[in-house]
């Protein structure tokens, strides 16, 4: 009896408890934060491993991650990501010099001067290689190209990893370094474990074995990239759900702006092996009082760049597996035929394949189905490409150059390549919610610009209809105030009666045309107006 | 009670997180980000790996399909055998045993034991001597013992009915030597030498009567006794393929002499040569190849010897002729072309659309292009960039379908 009294209680309270109160409040007193405080003390994570086959097999076969469609979740209220133990913006701030841009994330010079000293090596993967410690103790870990293409695999991952540090992940400083393989000293510690799983002394003939397939030039000198050990590694994250261990960690993976946009990245970079084993969780910090933060890894596949070859046809036009395609070749015995497999590409060894005419910004593919990219919105791809659009065209020959491409003609190619990815990226996904962008309050103006229009994808904005009303940040209430105008130029009046307003009053602006509308709310304080919140839709 | 407990506890927690902002308290977001972080500490969330990941990844790590796979992996050298006896054995077992690398990386040997349920037998040592001359020349030393009892035959020629089905024994102990150089990499030239000791008896299989109960020493050569042979052997292979396992592009030219001397009774000398030509023909950018391969074999007897019926060259089966049964013809002499359509379904699959022809025959005037068998049929080949390692053909030919599940290419 009293258990019943207790529920009809509880019942009763939920029931007439005012849905304003229940839910809070659409904006808060800190809103829109610029930086998620992801780094709370938590012990170290145990290392995990993630086995590569298992997961094509989960992602291709299996359904992983929360795919009911619902908005990114680790956003402000601007729609932007905040600063985090994930990303941190920066050519997103637009504070972000050439200079540092083109210096990505290099904290130095590279390996200190002197010999290099291998302490292992690493026959198994995709792209062997070996770890070596330079004269002041850092640690490397050296990849190199294959002798049918020297400097492609090399400058893609230098590339690119400028490319995704400059976006706003993590990534390993990388140094493109050049030696010759008789200079390398061995450490007696060093081991290798053999093709029968035994654990060998390293020998210059692995290394000798090991370099063979490896391009020298005419000298015998190698080129390699010399990626900076990223210490305390706990095995990578994968791409829904969140790490056990990792309290800090509370959004799904699958719903991370970050990662759902980073398929319009991995598109412009042609990054196919966008994969969790591709990824690093460390944990930074001193012992029991550090985070995790989380890296991406290993670029050596993207641009035209296969590691070992120059790109194949098929990968960022069709997954690993995909039955449509499959049955129908099966079919039809082959006489239905894939359209990239007639794509043509220019004979570059230094970049592999890469192109743009084809290439497609909404049908590009990883290697295999990916959740975070499944989920991506079109609000995600617009932050994303709202990104790749802020580096110009001598941003991109820039990043370009510091892949130390000997062929002139091969690298001004991969720039006009990634100039025109990046502007049919633009020209695409911008289409797809309303462009207008950089909304600023002046007096009794809301000022803001078109990026179709910014970015030369249109010759003029579309005519746009305005409409004010209160909102009610408890209830989520609107309530209009006057009539809709129509505006054909990147500024519109506030209304005397939302500059003229209470503290603490909030407001919202719609711009509208027959597709698209986007909201920007308003907040009164300190007798200003401050934009708090922007939803596309 | 536990649903009383959990309304409760829903409802203690909403008083928690609202009375904030009953009282004109909000909480802002970072402290309600906060408060989900220590929440989630105190939580237990789901393993990052299940069962089946926990699994396949403890087989990746102790690598457990390589030591499987590479000579002197396995337990000291010891590695199990599936399969890999002769054509028609049945499901087959055994162990292989290998020592590699001896004599600084110069030497390997194996010992292999096999037996099938078809009571076929193998056993095999084998010294090879890969890297010679910093790869440039290779010897290899083999002895072999094996035991077939239930071998396919159907009498000899082109006319050859299957309704005189019948199986025989066939045993053999071979001590051989093979060696050659490797002048540059897609040239193999060597000679080699082997002493044979056969032996023909009564077949085993149930279904089928014993050969020598349907035929005798005049329609099969060799039936009634079986000599020792001293057989030498020279060869010259040009190999351009870009995968020996799964080729796409170039082409494989072989021309094999061998002089077979019987040692016993001087009724069985006989020469033998054969060539093989295999090109691959890539277009669609190699997501479609032709595949073709000539084979033709010439057996020469030495006058008044004849060639022994379990040494001549056969036809049909997985490997050649698709649509007949394994070594439904076999005589003399043979001729056989194998094209191939082949593409790419998938990136694992290639499928294959093919045509088989060709015929046995006594002696090269009785061959005539007109009355060659033919079969055709589809396949499936799930390969990687190396090898096929799966093989699944269809064919059909004048005597009806077949389907063969290999762990091999056809070519």
């Amino acid at each position: 009896m009293k258990n019943r009294v207790l529920v009809t209680l509880c019942l009763c309270v939920s029931v007439v408890f005012p849905q304003s109160l229940t839910f809070g409040q659409t904006f808060r007193s800190d809103d829109p934060i610029s930086i998620d405080r992801d780094s709370l003390p938590i012990p170290k994570p145990p290392r995990r491993k993630i086995n590569d086959y298992y997961d094509f097999l989960e992602n291709t076969f299996m359904k992983v991650g929360d795919k009911t469609g619902r908005r990114a979740m680790n956003i402000n209220t601007l729609g932007e990501v905040p600063n985090s133990s994930w990303f941190t913006n920066r050519i997103g701030e637009g504070r972000i010099s050439s200079a540092e841009i083109v210096r990505g994330p290099n904290q130095g010079s590279g390996p200190a001067p002197g010999a290099l000293t291998v302490i292992g090596g690493k026959t198994q993967g995709i792209t062997p290689g070996f770890t070596v410690r330079d004269s002041s103790g850092d640690i490397y870990f050296l990849k190199f190209d294959p002798a049918t293409n020297p400097e492609m695999a090399t400058a893609a991952e230098m590339i690119s990893s400028k490319f995704f540090h400059a976006l706003g992940y993590n990534v390993a400083e990388q140094y493109i370094i050049k030696f010759r393989p008789a200079d390398l000293k061995i450490s007696p510690e060093a081991r290798v474990r053999n093709e029968l799983d035994e654990e060998t002394p390293l020998t210059t003939q692995f290394i000798q074995k090991l370099l063979a397939p490896v391009a020298h030039d005419a000298e015998g000198v190698v080129r390699a990239i010399a990626g900076k050990l990223i210490p305390e590694g706990i095995g990578p994250f994968k791409f829904y759900g969140t790490r056990r261990g990792d309290s800090n960690d509370i959004f799904p993976h699958e719903h991370r702006r970050e990662l759902r946009g980073y398929y319009v990245f991995c598109s412009w970079l042609n990054h196919d092996d966008s994969r969790s084993v591709n990824t690093l969780d460390a944990y930074a910090g001193e012992a029991g009082k550090g985070f995790v933060k989380h890296y991406l890894l290993d670029f050596g596949s993207t641009l035209g760049s296969a590691s070992l070859f120059a790109q194949k046809l098929r990968p960022g036009n069709e997954y690993m597996w995909e039955a449509r395609p499959t049955f129908a070749s099966m079919l039809t015995l082959g006489i239905w035929q894939r359209q990239w497999v007639s794509v043509k590409y220019p004979n570059y060894p230094s970049i592999g394949r890469i192109e743009a005419d084809f290439f497609r910004p909404d049908r590009w593919k990883p290697e295999y189905p990916n959740p975070a990219f499944h989920n991506m919105d079109v609000e995600d791809a617009f932050w994303a490409t709202r990104l790749v659009m802020m580096f110009s065209d001598q941003d991109i020959r820039n990043m370009v150059a510091t892949g130390m491409i000997s062929d002139q003609r091969a690298s001004a190619y991969l720039a006009d390549t990634l100039i025109k990815r990046r502007d049919k990226i633009g020209n695409y996904w911008l289409r797809q919610v309303s462009s207008l962008d950089g909304f600023q309050v002046s007096g009794d103006t809301l000022a803001f610009e078109d990026l179709l229009v910014k970015y030369k994808f249109a010759e003029g904005m579309q005519a746009q209809s305005v409409r004010f009303a209160s909102f009610d940040n408890k209830t989520g209430q609107r309530t209009a105030l006057g009539e809709a105008s129509t505006i054909r130029e990147r500024r519109v009046s506030i209304p005397s009666n939302v500059t003229g307003a209470a503290e603490g009053s909030f407001f919202v602006a719609t711009l509208a045309t027959d597709a698209h509308s986007v909201d920007v709310f308003l907040k009164k304080e300190k007798s200003l107006l401050k934009i708090v919140g922007l939803q596309r839709k | 009670m536990d649903s009383v407990r959990f309304l409760a506890t829903l409802f203690v927690s909403f008083l928690f997180l609202h009375t904030s902002t009953l009282f004109g308290q909000e909480t802002s977001r970072a402290e309600e980000f906060e408060a989900l972080r220590r929440k989630s500490a105190t939580e237990v969330k789901a393993p990052d790996r299940n069962a089946v990941e926990s699994g396949i990844l403890w087989v990746q790590e102790r690598k457990i399909l390589e030591k499987l796979e590479t000579p002197g992996a396995g337990y000291k050298g010891f590695r199990p055998k599936l399969g890999g006896m002769s054509t028609g054995s049945g499901m087959g077992f055994g162990f292989q045993y290998d020592k590699v690398r001896m004599l600084d990386n110069q030497m390997n040997f194996s010992m292999v034991g096999a037996a099938s349920l078809k009571s076929y037998q193998l056993y095999e040592l084998k010294l090879d001597l890969p890297r010679l001359a910093n790869e440039h020349a290779f010897v290899t030393t083999t002895a072999r013992r094996g035991a077939m009892p239930q071998e396919d035959y159907f009498g000899l020629g082109p006319t050859s009915d299957t309704a005189n089905r019948t199986s025989y024994l066939y045993e053999d102990a071979t001590l051989g030597v093979k060696g050659g150089v490797r002048p540059i990499s897609w040239l193999r030239a060597g000679a080699g030498v082997d002493w044979v000791k056969l032996n023909v008896g009564r077949g085993t299989d149930p279904l089928f009567p014993s050969t020598e109960l349907v035929f005798n020493d005049t329609n099969t050569p060799g039936l009634d006794r079986q000599p020792d042979f001293m057989k030498y052997e020279w060869f010259v292979a040009i190999d351009t393929r870009d995968s020996v396992g799964n080729p796409h592009r170039g082409g494989y030219y072989s021309v094999t002499h061998s002089q077979w001397d019987d040692r016993l009774f001087n009724e069985f000398d006989f020469s033998r040569t054969e060539t093989e030509l295999q090109q691959y023909v890539p277009f669609n950018a190699g997501h479609r190849v032709l595949a073709a391969r000539l084979r033709a074999s010439f057996d020469d007897p030495k006058d008044g010897s004849r060639v022994p019926f379990y040494l001549q060259k056969t036809l049909g089966g997985s490997n050649d002729l698709r649509g007949f049964r394994e070594f439904r013809f076999r005589d003399e002499n043979q001729v056989l072309l194998n094209l191939e359509y082949r593409w790419e379904a998938w990136i694992g699959l290639d499928m294959a659309i093919f045509g088989d022809a060709g015929k046995v025959f006594n002696s090269r005037k009785d061959f005539k292009i007109d009355d060659v068998e033919t079969s055709y049929g589809l396949g499936f080949r799930f390969n990687t960039a190396k090898s096929v390692f799966w093989r699944i053909d269809i064919a059909r030919s004048r005597e009806g379908a077949r389907a063969f599940i290999k762990f091999e290419h056809v070519f």
